[in-house]
């Protein structure tokens, strides 16, 4: 049989295969895009076809928004504003597979496959599920028992690395990944908690925020908004009601709120400590 | 006669000022006597049905019965029946028996004289003239066609001249119409044309300028929106605080200055160079060496961006 002939009847785009034939070219928009936007696309590119462990961890991964926007920006078309406050930092390794296992310590592990076979060798398919048990872990920054949905691997590393915290707090790459949402969240506020562990006590008062400056403050932010408010009230010509106050004020950070106090030359000697 | 008259204090009555226009003419439609029967000949379907303006007699007009029981006689058309194509003349008349419900009470009998229908090819189109003793005559077209059209104040239409065929000279007017009365529902002209009449001029906007802002949408998709204070907090994630590892990592490479590569000087370049021409001298294999040669061919992307990197960044430098 000719060879060249059956060539000839192939249509032509099947002949086109060569490692430099694309059909994504970079063009003007996809370049407009990524100022706009920029995803963390990087993380798919990290997929590689070998002996990756957590391939599946990034393969189903849920790409992010990482842009910092400012005030006054112009909001991108069709952006959706959400209605709440973000409470925790994004997870880049939120798996849209197999999803209980944003919502427990899973490390990792997901439904496997394989065949059931029988003596006739009739292969049926069947799923094997992590071994996941519900359990209180004490972690010791937080000083409180957390109960969560665990499985018995990470159990085992638990135990390995020496507490609850110690698991969540580890900064390797493959940890981050397996951690899953549920632990990003618990790392996120074993980290707050660390961070007020270390403000002093002076005085039998504790210390809730270190400025700049080195002032330390014995009292939260709502209580410097307390303080913030008659200031406002004063140097605007119309009344200023409560409600109002806290729509305009109530999202500041303490340190802004702060920065706010010292405009109107507040005296700090109240609320801080030497 | 029915014994039940309780129902007699409900009914609705012509008299009563208050019933609406929908309910009178329903009675007074009720109460209309019927014209009479069928026509002879066959229904006309509706496609071929043409209207009285289209034929050229209508009601009003004068006409000669030029056959059947009724030939001779000169009559005024009541009405034509597109359906049948026929016409009720005033004259032609015939009698019959009426339901009781329907007959007057003026009338002593059920037997009543009642307009019979004569069918459109048996009737021709008349007219009157006055001779010079004032003596009345009547005119009978044997035909009759139309010619140009003219608005006609009278119908308030266009319609056209009617003239006899072959004396294009004769002209048969159309006949004057009825004139609508006014009757208890009627508006005046002068105050409908009051209420219903208003002044539209193009200077003058149909929207006032400050009633704009009400029709349009401040909230609209499609309009530029940016960003407030309250907006970007709540889509700007916190950030995950730095681990006591990381910070110590982080104070010990403080001081340290960041690795910069340089390109690679000419000495550094020949002393590579000589290195692999004495290895490559060596080898005897012709299918390593051309291994080899394919792969000095081949761009490592990495090793490019390296290299523009440091480029870069020595320029940066100097």
């Amino acid at each position: 049989m000719n060879v060249l002939g059956i060539a000839a009847r192939l249509p032509t785009s099947r002949l086109i295969i060569s490692p430099l034939y694309s059909p994504f070219k970079a063009s003007p928009s996809s370049h407009i895009i990524q100022q706009t936007k920029s995803f963390s696309s990087s993380l798919i590119n990290q997929v590689r076809k070998g002996n990756d462990k957590y391939y599946k961890i990034l393969k189903y991964v849920k790409p992010i928004d990482s842009t910092v926007y400012q005030a006054g920006q112009e909001i991108p078309r069709g952006f959706k504003v959400p209605g709440q406050k973000k409470l925790v930092p994004d997870y880049e390794y939120e798996t849209m597979y197999f999803k209980r296992q944003n919502r427990g310590l899973f490390g990792g592990l997901q439904r496997k496959r394989s065949k059931n076979c029988s003596e006739a060798k009739n292969k049926t398919l069947r799923f094997h599920l992590p071994n996941v048990q519900k359990s209180k872990l004490w972690s010791e920054t937080l000083n409180k028992a957390i109960q969560v949905k665990v499985t018995t691997k990470v159990l085992k590393t638990i135990t390995k690395e020496g507490g609850l915290d110690k698991y969540l707090l580890k900064d390797k790459p493959a940890r981050t990944k397996t951690l899953g949402l549920l632990g990003w969240k618990l790392r996120y506020e074993v980290l707050k908690k660390q961070e007020f562990n270390q403000l002093p006590v002076i005085n039998n008062q504790q210390v809730f925020y270190i400025h700049k400056d080195g002032k330390q403050f014995t009292v939260g932010k709502y209580k410097l908004l307390n303080e913030l408010y008659p200031l406002v009230q004063r140097d605007s010509y119309y009344p200023i009601g409560p409600v109002e106050f806290k729509r305009n004020h109530n999202y500041l950070t303490i340190e802004e709120v702060v920065n706010k106090l010292e405009e109107y030359s507040f005296d700090f000697s109240k609320v801080t400590v030497a | 006669m029915s014994w039940h008259t309780a129902g007699n204090r409900f009914a609705v009555e012509v008299s009563n000022p208050r019933i609406t226009k929908t309910v009178y003419d329903k009675i007074m439609r009720a109460n209309k006597l019927p014209l009479q029967g069928e026509a002879p000949g066959v229904r006309i379907a509706k496609r071929d049905q043409q209207s009285e303006f289209e034929k050229g007699i209508v009601t009003g007009d004068l006409v000669y019965v030029n056959a059947g029981e009724h030939k001779g006689t000169i009559s005024t058309v009541i009405s034509y029946t597109a359906s049948t194509n026929t016409l009720y003349l005033s004259n032609v008349t015939q009698k019959s028996i009426i339901p009781g419900h329907l007959k007057p009470e003026s009338f002593p009998s059920h037997l009543i004289e009642r307009p019979k229908p004569v069918p459109f090819n048996q009737v021709k189109l008349a007219g009157k003239e006055k001779d010079e003793n004032g003596k009345i005559n009547y005119i009978v077209a044997e035909d009759f066609e139309f010619k140009e059209k003219y608005f006609d104040e009278r119908y308030q239409r266009w319609l056209p001249r009617r003239v006899a065929k072959h004396h294009n000279e004769i002209e048969i007017p159309w006949p004057q119409p009825e004139l609508l009365k006014d009757d208890r529902y009627s508006t005046q002209e002068n105050i409908a044309l009051e209420k219903s009449y208003e002044v539209q001029t193009i200077a003058r906007p149909p929207i006032p300028r400050e009633a704009l802002a009400e029709f349009r949408n401040p909230y609209s998709k499609h309009k530029k929106r940016v960003f407030s204070e309250l907006q970007v907090r709540r889509v700007n994630a916190p950030k995950m605080p730095l681990s006591i590892e990381q910070k110590i990592y982080l104070a010990k490479n403080e001081g340290k200055e960041k690795k910069v590569y340089q390109p690679l000087s000419e000495e550094i370049k020949e002393f590579i160079g000589s290195k692999m021409a004495d290895h490559i001298s060596k080898i005897d294999n012709p299918a390593l060496l051309s291994h080899l040669d394919a792969l000095s061919n081949s761009k490592i992307p990495d090793f490019e961006k390296t290299l523009a990197n440091s480029e870069s960044k020595s320029e940066n430098s100097t």
